[in-house]
């Protein structure tokens, strides 16, 4: 690890200011992925703005919304009461992130602000068709997602808190990489209100994405048969030493179908 | 005790003096020999030890039976092992509890080493599975409950009569792993599959070949 200076601020106002004015900073969330990152010398902040103390802690439920505070843990979702009876199928997404140990530090702002390519939240905010709220705007979560490790956060920009809208159904289907336990595949499907989403996360290259001919299909009839004669197209999807673009894009399918069929 | 070496006998653990009710038993001695107080160190150095060496008059061979049961899920290849029973001759069990323990871990192993550990190497000897987020060991979740038999065969060579059950886990489970996969997929032609049977891989051979009819 290299040498950083740290701080922990207790207003929003100070943490965007010390974010905003030096472009080596960063944020810290939970740091399970940013941790680690630092370990192995891949990243060399200047500084580390720590969010624990902003009070950004906490699940509302309001009519048919879930607001979830940005520094809410896994663990903490997967445990509400409130958010369970509303969206179970995103309770229980939270409840299979990683393992105990990340579930109990890892947040939902920092998930979304990293953006990996293999969490699992992005296919929840998308197939929800979540709105993230930052310090200063809402951004739609089908504009949020801008590639691999990319978001419309702008430099010192913070998640305050994340709006699901509760679908009348949903499921989340992960096909794991064995080791790591992060998403190969994920599949997030939703029959929302304001129609059918289907989220892929862990599959692209470029991160997580809609697929938009199941979503057509599955419009008129939503059931696993609605989708047997859509295929993925393997390109730009990722290959690695656990499964090859051919088989994620199968995997795609079958995460799919029983996401379908299972949604609750 | 104030005697002379030749009055000393030993017996059951205690060591008297001939002829008087004086005596010590193994314990006090082997304690005053490493308590430096009251130790006539000019004349004996502390401590109490005695090195031998055994050679037995053969090897121990322990054998066994290990089977398993597997389910493969034909949409996606992955395999699940549902039962899995080992059998062990290790010789006289001296104690049952280890020997269960010890088979069980040496089972655990051997599934991760059929089904998930996997040392990846590039074209340049680069290591791509270098790391647990990408090397694969078995966890409790990726484990049936493992049941152990023992069936006793004194060993010949050795007066204990015990074999040793260090690997016996280890050794018996991989190919009754492999072997009830290749079962699963007979159907497909398949007689051979490198460990580890990873999801990916079965699931080439599921999709390349379509299942032959049992009679063929």
């Amino acid at each position: 690890m290299y040498d950083f200076a740290y701080q922990k601020p207790s207003s929003l106002a100070d943490a965007v200011k010390a974010l905003s004015a030096d472009p080596d900073a960063k944020a810290l969330a939970g740091g399970m992925t940013l941790i680690p990152v630092l370990k192995q010398r891949l990243n060399k902040p200047s500084l580390l703005v720590d969010l624990a103390k902003l009070g950004l802690v906490g699940i509302t439920v309001s009519g048919n919304t879930v607001a979830i505070a940005g520094m809410t843990t896994h663990g903490a979702v997967a445990a509400d009461a409130g958010l369970k009876s509303k969206i179970p199928s995103l309770s229980e997404m939270a409840s299979i992130i990683g393992d105990d140990a990340v579930r109990h530090r890892g947040t939902i702002g920092g998930s979304l602000a990293n953006n990996d390519p293999a969490a699992d939240y992005p296919a929840a905010v998308l197939a929800l068709n979540a709105t993230i709220k930052t310090d200063r705007r809402s951004i739609k979560g089908d504009d949020f997602f801008q590639g691999m490790f990319t978001t419309a956060l702008e430099q010192g920009e913070l998640i305050t808190s994340v709006e699901f809208p509760a679908p009348e159904k949903g499921a989340y289907e992960k096909f794991r990489n064995p080791a790591s336990r992060y998403a190969i595949v994920g599949v997030y499907v939703a029959k929302t209100p304001g129609g059918v989403r289907v989220a892929v996360t862990g599959a692209g290259q470029g991160g997580v994405f809609r697929h938009t001919a199941m979503e057509q299909a599955l419009t008129t009839n939503f059931s696993p048969d609605a989708i047997a004669g859509i295929s993925t197209p393997a390109d730009g999807l990722n290959s690695d030493i656990h499964a090859s673009a051919e088989y994620r894009a199968h995997l795609v399918g079958v995460m799919a179908k029983r996401a379908i069929a299972r949604a609750f | 005790m104030e005697a002379s070496v030749e009055d000393i006998e030993f017996k059951d653990g205690q060591f008297s003096v001939a002829g008087t009710d004086k005596s010590k038993t193994l314990t006090d001695i082997s304690l005053a020999a490493y308590v430096p107080h009251n130790y006539p160190i000019e004349e004996l150095e502390p401590g109490l030890d005695e090195t031998s060496f055994y050679d037995p008059k053969n090897f121990t061979f322990p054998g066994g039976c290990h089977v398993a049961e597997v389910e493969i899920d034909k949409d996606t290849g992955v395999t699940e092992v549902v039962n899995f029973v080992a059998v062990d001759d290790v010789g006289r069990v001296i104690n049952p509890m280890i020997v269960e323990g010890q088979v069980q871990g040496g089972v655990a192993q051997g599934i991760g080493q059929a089904l998930l550990e996997n040392a990846v190497y590039d074209d340049g000897g680069q290591l791509l599975s270098g790391s647990f987020m990408d090397y694969s060991v078995p966890r409790a979740n990726d484990l049936p409950m493992i049941t152990v038999g023992t069936e006793v065969t004194m060993c010949a060579h050795n007066p204990l009569g015990v074999k040793g059950c260090g690997e016996v886990g280890a050794i018996g489970s991989p190919p009754a792993v492999i072997n009830a996969v290749i079962d699963a997929l007979k159907d497909y032609g398949v007689r051979h599959i490198d460990m580890p049977a990873t999801p990916q891989k079965l699931w080439s051979i599921i999709q390349s070949g379509t299942p032959r009819m049992a009679a063929e």
